[in-house]
């Protein structure tokens, strides 16, 4: 009777062992990392990719993976150099795609057929032609304005600063009328300083400036450099920033701050992120937030009319060890479809970078005005995605410095020149 | 006794595989990476010292060690500070059993938790600063500030810590026998007498011990904490060497680089637990 209750059991055993083995070998597993999905404005549209890529490919799963926003880079490296992790990988664009471009698979002929339909690529080509990854939003940066606290100060809470000389007015009616603040930066990372710092810059710099900055051929002690942060320095010194910048988050602490009325500005972005439009504006209530581009300086309107930088805001890559190459494209041509983008626009607030999805669907007024600005007056390319990885590193420490006055604009220069020329070197 | 041998080699063989695959090996991966300029996707080209030399002029390095250096001379508080709580436990304060579960209580909190609660309360609005402004006082960034970044985090870290070492003092101190310090008492001594005189120095091995662990970890486990509260910075008033290794690693795929740095940070904890252990073993023996 022992011997047969062993001898059953072991048969279910070994019948269960190679059910199990059988199964595992059927499925297979697509690893996809990002830095959004547990934001639960974000998460129904990576449910919706997952959901249509394992309909039409069964047998294979995603693992989708999120890791920390601050510090997604640096645990992304870490996979790079382990050469493990995931096969798909959720890049920003410019310099945060393109530094890492060899550790990804350059993009061309497989995705020939979607690469028409998309905006916002050059943010993701490489050298060679191919791409680092497909874009699946614009991105970009706007002031957003609380009308409330406009009105409080005595302005028109329609109107929209394109002059340095109207932002001052602004700032100088916020200050002495009210108890807000101009404007909040959320600090904390040390990312929001060097979004304003490219802010000021697109509104100063003529088309030449750019490109050589874009090309990193533009030295940080050049006179239009220190114009930029002679501008920023002043904002300080005015006293138009709210105090604590450094301990603040841009995502949730200064939203909350501009939503309250404690101030009158943030700079946000346009897209699918926690200060861009939606959540904006879910906060601080429909028709209270107004929209303006980067304001001119020292230059007119008329001279300078593209002042809204665009370009590919995120888009995924596909990593170089992947060992399920064909099944990664499959999967970033589902997350960048039309379908998928327009979920993400509907929950997230995202502009897709897919021109096949219908914008005009989308009826918040500060969205219908970042639209109207997406079609009359945008620059291509982010100065702030072409920082070099250690300039944009010092510009985050050197930049809560300058905000405390713990530095001066000629330090912050020198230090990030002798960056610069250090990377130059050991590129060489 | 061969037998015997045997077995006790049989014993340590899986702590000593787990020591060589995951201490032994990176630590000689990690030096001989140290010499090269490896970024993680390109083959690695031996550099020498290269890696050394900047190491020396890097003034975010040299900030780091400043950083470490200070949080060092901080030691007494985080020795001196659950010694004493953990005497006066021993002693009998009222609402002893309370206050041990209380200071045992934020070790079992992840440093995320803490570091996310304490830069809710630290942050310039926050409840500490709402406290302030109550009192008539002006409000201080005290993690945006970098005169104030880092005692905030090192404050926290010690509220963090002292629960175990004060658990630790407690069981060196049930070795301590009741009758000399009733013996002290009949004698005359008071209070602070019986602290320092008998309870402190029969304590000597036990706060030698705590002293070295506290500074091994305070240099290598503060990660979490900064990486929350103030993400190093403003500035680099809050880098500590284990932070800017892990930038350097990840975020700047210097991986060469970082291997050196953690040569370094290597060495001057090996070199201060050794001198902490010599000590140790002369007053032993």
């Amino acid at each position: 009777m022992f011997k047969r209750i062993a001898l059953l059991s072991t048969i279910t055993s070994l019948a269960l062992a190679a059910g199990a083995s059988l199964a595992f070998a059927a499925d297979k597993t697509l690893v996809v990392w990002d830095f959004k999905s547990t934001d639960p404005l974000v998460k129904p549209y990576f449910d919706f990719v997952k959901e249509t890529f394992e309909k039409a490919h069964p047998g294979v799963v995603i693992k989708q993976i999120a890791q920390p926003a601050d510090s997604y880079y640096t645990v992304l490296g870490t996979a790079i150099n382990a050469k493990q992790g995931p096969d798909v990988a959720l890049l920003h664009g410019g310099n945060q795609a393109l530094d890492r471009a060899d550790a990804f698979v350059p993009l061309k002929d497989e995705v020939a057929d979607v690469v028409p339909k998309l905006a916002g690529l050059p943010a993701f080509l490489r050298s060679d032609g191919a791409y680092v990854a497909l874009p699946l939003t614009v991105q970009g940066a706007v002031y957003y304005m609380n009308k409330e606290v406009l009105r409080e100060a005595g302005l028109d809470a329609d109107m929209v600063p394109q002059t340095w000389e109207d932002f001052t007015a602004v700032c100088e009616a916020i200050k002495s009328k009210t108890k807000a603040s101009c404007l909040t930066i959320g600090n904390k990372d040390g990312v929001d300083f060097i979004n304003v710092i490219a802010a000021i810059a697109e509104g100063t710099w003529s088309k030449e400036t750019r490109a050589k900055f874009i090309a990193h051929d533009l030295s940080w002690t050049s006179d239009d450099m220190r114009a930029v942060f002679q501008t920023m320095q002043t904002m300080i010194d005015k006293g138009w920033l709210e105090k604590g910048a450094n301990s603040y988050s841009p995502y949730t602490d200064a939203v909350n701050i501009f939503a309250g009325a404690r101030t009158g500005l943030i700079l946000g972005l346009i897209s699918d992120a926690p200060n861009s439009w939606k959540n904006v504006e879910d906060l601080a209530g429909s028709g209270e937030v107004g929209v303006a581009m980067p304001v001119a300086i020292g230059q007119t309107p008329e001279q300078k009319p593209n002042r809204l930088e665009v370009d590919g805001g995120i888009g995924f890559g596909i990593t170089s060890w992947s060992q399920n190459k064909d099944l990664a494209v499959d999967y970033i041509k589902t997350a960048v479809s039309p379908e998928a983008a327009a979920v993400l626009m509907e929950t997230a607030g995202g502009l897709p970078s897919n021109e096949a999805v219908d914008v005009s669907t989308i009826d918040s007024p500060a969205a219908k005005e970042i639209i109207r600005l997406l079609n009359c007056c945008t620059d291509d390319k982010r100065i702030k995605s072409y920082y070099g990885v250690a300039e944009r590193r010092e510009l985050q420490r050197l930049g809560q410095l300058l905000l405390t006055g713990d530095t001066t604009v000629d330090q912050v220069l020198q230090s990030l020149e002798s960056v610069r020329q250090a990377e130059i070197a050991r590129a060489k | 006794m061969r037998n015997e041998r045997v077995v006790a080699y049989l014993f340590v063989l899986p702590a000593l595989g787990l020591f060589l695959v995951f201490r032994f090996f990176p630590l000689v991966a990690g030096s001989v990476y140290a010499f090269t300029d490896w970024n993680g996707i390109a083959d690695a080209r031996w550099i020498g010292l290269a890696n050394f030399r900047e190491l020396i002029f890097d003034p975010v390095f040299r900030d780091t060690m400043r950083n470490t250096a200070w949080v060092i001379l901080s030691l007494p508080i985080w020795v001196g500070l659950p010694l004493l709580l953990a005497v006066f436990i021993h002693l009998g304060v009222p609402g002893a059993p309370f206050f041990r579960a209380a200071y045992f209580f934020p070790i079992v909190l992840s440093s995320i938790i803490i570091g996310t609660m304490f830069s809710i309360i630290m942050r310039f609005d926050g409840s500490l600063n709402q406290l302030f402004i109550l009192l008539g006082l002006e409000p201080v960034d005290w993690l945006g500030d970098q005169r104030f970044a880092l005692i905030s985090v090192v404050s926290v870290a010690i509220w963090a810590h002292f629960g175990m070492n004060v658990l630790i003092f407690l069981s060196g101190l049930s070795a301590v026998p009741p009758e000399i310090i009733d013996a002290a008492r009949v004698d005359g001594a008071n209070l602070w007498q019986v602290i320092f005189r008998i309870i402190i120095p029969m304590l000597r091995p036990i706060v030698e011990f705590v002293a070295v662990i506290t500074m091994i970890t305070v240099v290598t486990s503060m990660f979490g904490l900064i990486y929350i509260m103030t993400g190093g910075g403003p500035g680099t008033a809050t880098y500590m060497p284990e932070f800017l290794i892990w930038l350097m690693q990840g975020e700047s795929n210097r991986l060469g680089y970082a291997a050196a740095m953690s040569i370094v940070l290597f060495a001057f904890v090996g070199c201060i637990g050794v001198v902490q252990i010599r000590m140790m073993r002369r007053e032993w023996e």
